[in-house]
């Protein structure tokens, strides 16, 4: 569990601020039209997990034997990736939503 | 023992491996030759799990092996750089290396001299030496190496050499490269793949008759 965390950590690393570039973007979205602009910031969201994919897939990919290695599959890397950032994702706009609607 | 056989890949309709059997057990160095194009490198890609042929089987210990990799008993080394740039080296290394092995491993000049560097900072020759010593003494079981002696000097050809037939005693290993006169050296069997098909080769005279080389 520890060296899939650090394989994890490695894995993300160079896109942790492209992601919280795509977060801001998508909670900007939601901040000005509530929760129904989130039919407009999940696909802003998946739109960031794609570029992610691609990129990784046409100019890193020598980099995947390097977790392969280490016994990971690149899909579920990818999974895991994206699943831990929309559900921080959607914990953060949970938490603001539900702050704003207790301050109204 | 890691066993492969009956692997068939296609490209187009061109059969490139068709009558494969090849096995290695630990504490064996399986040299394979072969010339440039003949698919020493896809049935390496083949056993460690990245290259889907039309048919393979493999085992390990009587076990099939669907994926070598995701079974964690097989590690590969690349023809081409395989570490990610961005991360030191040292973190990089704790991933792969196993406990029983860290400190033979971080032992080693090669890791200490660099362990604070990221893999970008490295010269050519650097960079292949380090992967090739970080395969060698990856937790896996068997060891796949391809072109390990591509982009080194002859000085670290010799070190990593040495490596090889050390670690060599825990491990089976496969190994395939250009500079047949290291693999004659290095491997305990020699392995020629020639017309797609897989020859066990008893004497160097074989690798002439076979139209591996012109002359020894």
């Amino acid at each position: 569990m520890q060296n899939l965390l650090r394989l994890f950590i490695h894995f993300t690393k160079p896109f942790w601020l492209y992601h919280f570039i795509f977060t801001v973007l998508g909670f900007y979205i939601i901040a000005g039209g509530g929760l129904v602009a989130l039919i407009l910031a999940l696909p802003l969201k998946l739109a960031g997990y794609l570029g992610m994919f691609a990129y990784q897939t046409f100019f890193a990919s020598q980099e995947f034997f390097y977790y392969r290695n280490a016994g990971v599959t690149i899909r579920s890397l990818f999974m895991l990736t994206f699943a831990i950032d929309m559900l921080l994702f959607i914990t953060a706009v949970t938490i603001y939503l539900s702050l704003k609607s207790s301050h109204a | 023992m890691l066993k492969v056989d009956s692997v068939l890949l296609e490209f187009d309709n061109r059969k490139i491996l068709q009558d494969i059997y090849i096995d290695c057990r630990p504490g064996e160095v399986t040299g394979l030759l072969g010339r440039n194009g003949c698919g020493k490198s896809s049935l390496l890609r083949i056993i460690f799990g990245v290259l889907k042929p039309a048919y393979k089987y493999i085992n390990i210990d009587g076990n099939y092996i669907n994926n070598g990799y995701s079974s964690g008993k097989i590690a590969y080394l690349p023809q081409h750089n395989y570490l990610p740039k961005h991360i030191k080296i040292s973190e990089l290394a704790k991933s792969l290396i196993s406990n029983e092995d860290w400190d033979e491993f971080t032992a080693y000049d090669t890791f200490q001299e660099i362990s604070n560097k990221k893999p970008g900072e490295l010269s050519g020759g650097q960079l292949r030496k380090l992967e090739t010593l970080i395969i060698l003494y990856s937790k896996a079981d068997y060891i796949l190496l391809d072109e390990p002696f591509t982009h080194i000097s002859p000085i670290q050809a010799e070190e990593i050499k040495a490596i090889i037939k050390k670690r060599s005693a825990f491990k089976g290993i496969i190994i395939t490269d250009h500079q047949y006169r290291n693999i004659l050296k290095v491997s305990d069997k020699i392995v020629l793949l020639s017309n797609g098909t897989t020859k066990v080769i008893t004497s160097n005279d074989e690798l002439v008759t076979y139209g591996y080389l012109s002359s020894l």
